[in-house]
């Protein structure tokens, strides 16, 4: 085959792509090159006659009246001495200056002071991970963006490289608890069953509270709902209705799109919204991470999703907002995740 | 069959060096049948223990797949159906466009549209299959939309089309080589006798050129059978038990990638892990053990 044959069918190839692109760019006005935000966040009550609440609202997240509250969470084997580079990267991470800020700029909430002065507290208490140099991280997709901006902050201030792999909290876990990764970061805490299995493979295991997360609900923007509460929205994603008239909406199936079993915010939400252990719907699409799920939403009619805050900001264009409601204030404790379902802020 | 030339080995340091090569040779034949066993019984051995826990019957028809549930289900029936709807409508679609093109491509092209068309075809196998996948995800499955109007944008059928496209290059080339062996005596008879060239074609050439035109379909299945990434972006992994192309189901590949770096070495989910993939094994075996058989009975009947 000589130079010009080949030549000649790259070009045809070529051409053949290049139409196909220009063709899908015509005629796909939903697609996600279109600016235009298509979803919407909906606002979420514990019972019928309860107030709603945003995710969007910081007060509501962090007191526990916004029910998907939620904490972001780092483990570590042991707490690190003060030449350790874990213990650097705690201190860079539980900053208010610094790593505290950054968590601002990915779109979640920073620690609460209480919580705040409570993880620099049990900082000082380092006797052990005497971990030099560069490590790794690994785990939550949903903590992705933010541990990036961690890790590219931190190599400024010290130098120090730290590589972050992603695959799901549940995956960062097993690989913290195999000795394949230095920490774990999470979006949910780690089980009985993983804190055995840890302990068995002779880590100790510490927990660090890094951030606040609210779990938002999204549902495309044209969809009439715009509240629903905590019943309404188990029985959605449990498979008991299968169309939004059945929960005030229009006559359209509802599609559902959520994260895999190797992910936190699965877990996360599934504890705080599933509350009679049942499993999600097996109709229900799953993907590995928060962002393949907004397009989803944004281009199905009946599409509902749950992403972090920081990705649902994102998908709505909406900044946080800090409404004052009348039941703040002054910052209480953020409740642990064994919520109950009815107990009010 | 060609005679294989026997030559007895000389003495001195050529002898020594030629027998030498051929310890090598053989050698990496052992470490390639070495590897498939060593993988055969490491499959079988994490997954047999997983059948002491639970039966196999229960892990075939079960309904449900969800190892890292509360409670846990290890029913393999969504996933086995999952990727025996896709590659089923993967051959479906791609054997009769796979079959035109080399038809085209033999029999009926000018050599110098031929040389184009050949190496376009060629590029196409060699793009990444995840490259596939992106497209899927986010350009077929619109456009699928806009023609089904299914509920669910990512579906059974957008990961069938995919793995048709990728199917074709594979069953071109292979069935295109099948198609050029068959002796140009056998054609010229054909005409002589009067047939034109489709009827040459249909009756005389791809009947004599059909064991590599099956051994090309059936390779080109066994990697839709086996394909992960393209149909992990395609199809959105719904766990659910669906017989209809235009919903979401997760094929055993994708179910493997997705659960397997969670699973805890050892445990129960990850025996099941590896049942399912011993099962995939058992069924692409199967399928090459088909084709041979076919293979075999066709060649006794046109050579």
């Amino acid at each position: 085959m000589d130079k010009k044959t080949m030549y000649i069918a790259v070009g045809i190839i070529a051409i053949i792509v290049i139409a196909a692109v220009g063709a899908t760019l015509v005629l796909n006005n939903n697609g996600s090159i279109n600016p235009e935000k298509n979803a919407k966040i909906v606002l979420l009550k514990k019972t019928s006659s309860s107030p709603t609440f945003s995710p969007m609202d910081k007060a509501a997240v962090y007191n526990g009246s916004y029910p998907l509250s939620r904490y972001l969470y780092l483990y570590t084997d042991g707490i690190p001495n003060s030449t350790s580079s874990v213990y650097k990267w705690l201190n860079y991470v539980l900053n208010t200056s610094t790593g505290q800020m950054q968590v601002q700029d990915a779109g979640f909430y920073p620690l609460q002071t209480v919580d705040l002065s409570a993880m620099r507290a049990q900082l000082t208490m380092g006797n052990t991970n005497s971990l030099t140099g560069s490590f790794k991280e690994g785990g939550s997709t949903t903590m992705a963006e933010l541990t990036n901006l961690w890790a590219a902050g931190f190599k400024n201030a010290t130098g120090i490289t730290v590589t972050v792999s992603l695959g799901g909290s549940g995956t960062g876990i097993a690989n913290f608890i195999n000795h394949a990764i230095d920490v774990a970061q999470s979006s949910r805490v780690m089980s009985a069953q993983e804190r055995t299995n840890a302990a068995a493979a002779g880590i100790n295991v510490t927990e660090w509270k890094v951030a606040v997360d609210g779990i938002a609900i999204l549902v495309f923007k044209d969809n009439p709902v715009n509240v629903l509460t905590l019943p309404q929205l188990e029985g959605i994603f449990n498979g008991t209705y299968t169309n939004w008239n059945q929960v005030g909406g229009n006559d359209q199936s509802i599609s559902l799109f959520g994260r895999d079993s190797a992910s936190g915010t699965y877990a996360s939400f599934k504890d705080l919204v599933l509350v009679k252990k049942e499993n999600y719907a097996s109709s229900m699409l799953q993907f590995n991470s928060n962002a393949l799920i907004v397009p989803e939403v944004e281009n199905n009619a009946g599409g509902v999703g749950y992403v972090g805050i920081g990705y649902a900001k994102e998908a709505t264009g909406t900044a946080a907002q800090t409404l004052l409601t009348s039941f703040v204030a002054m910052a209480t404790p953020l409740q642990e995740l064994d919520f109950v379902m009815g107990n009010g802020p | 069959m060609a005679t294989k030339i026997r030559v007895k080995p000389k003495r001195g340091i050529r002898g020594i060096l030629e027998t030498g090569i051929w310890g090598t040779l053989l050698l990496c034949s052992l470490v390639s049948i070495f590897t498939l066993a060593m993988v055969f019984l490491y499959l079988v051995g994490n997954a047999l223990p997983f059948f002491g826990r639970l039966d196999l019957w229960s892990f075939l028809s079960g309904t449900s797949w969800n190892p890292f549930g509360d409670p846990a289900s290890y029913g393999v029936l969504p996933l086995l159906v999952g990727t025996i709807l896709v590659s089923l409508v993967a051959a479906v679609i791609a054997i009769p466009i796979g079959l035109g093109c080399t038809i085209y491509l033999s029999e009926i092209a000018d050599p110098k549209v031929k040389r184009i068309f050949k190496p376009a075809i060629e590029i196409l196998a060699g793009i990444p299959s995840v490259v596939y996948g992106l497209f899927a995800a986010l350009v077929l499955s619109d456009w699928l939309r806009s023609i089904t109007h299914s509920s669910s944008r990512l579906n059974a059928l957008n990961g069938a089309i995919i793995l048709a496209v990728m199917m074709v290059p594979i069953l071109v080339s292979i069935a295109e080589e099948a198609m050029n062996s068959v002796p140009r005596s056998i054609k010229e008879a054909s005409m002589a006798l009067g047939a034109n060239r489709w009827e040459t074609i249909r009756r005389t050439t791809l009947p004599a050129a059909l064991p590599g035109i099956v051994a090309a379909i059936v390779l080109s299945m066994g990697r839709a059978i086996g394909e992960t990434m393209a149909v992990i972006m395609a199809t959105g992994n719904a766990t659910q038990l669906t017989f209809d192309i235009l919903s979401s189901v997760r094929t055993m590949t994708a179910a493997l990638a997705i659960d397997v770096p969670e699973a805890v070495s050892g445990s129960v989910q990850y025996q099941a892990l590896f049942a399912v993939g011993l099962l995939l094994f058992i069924l692409t075996f199967g399928i090459n053990l088909i084709a041979d058989y076919l293979m075999t009975r066709f060649k006794e009947a046109y050579k």
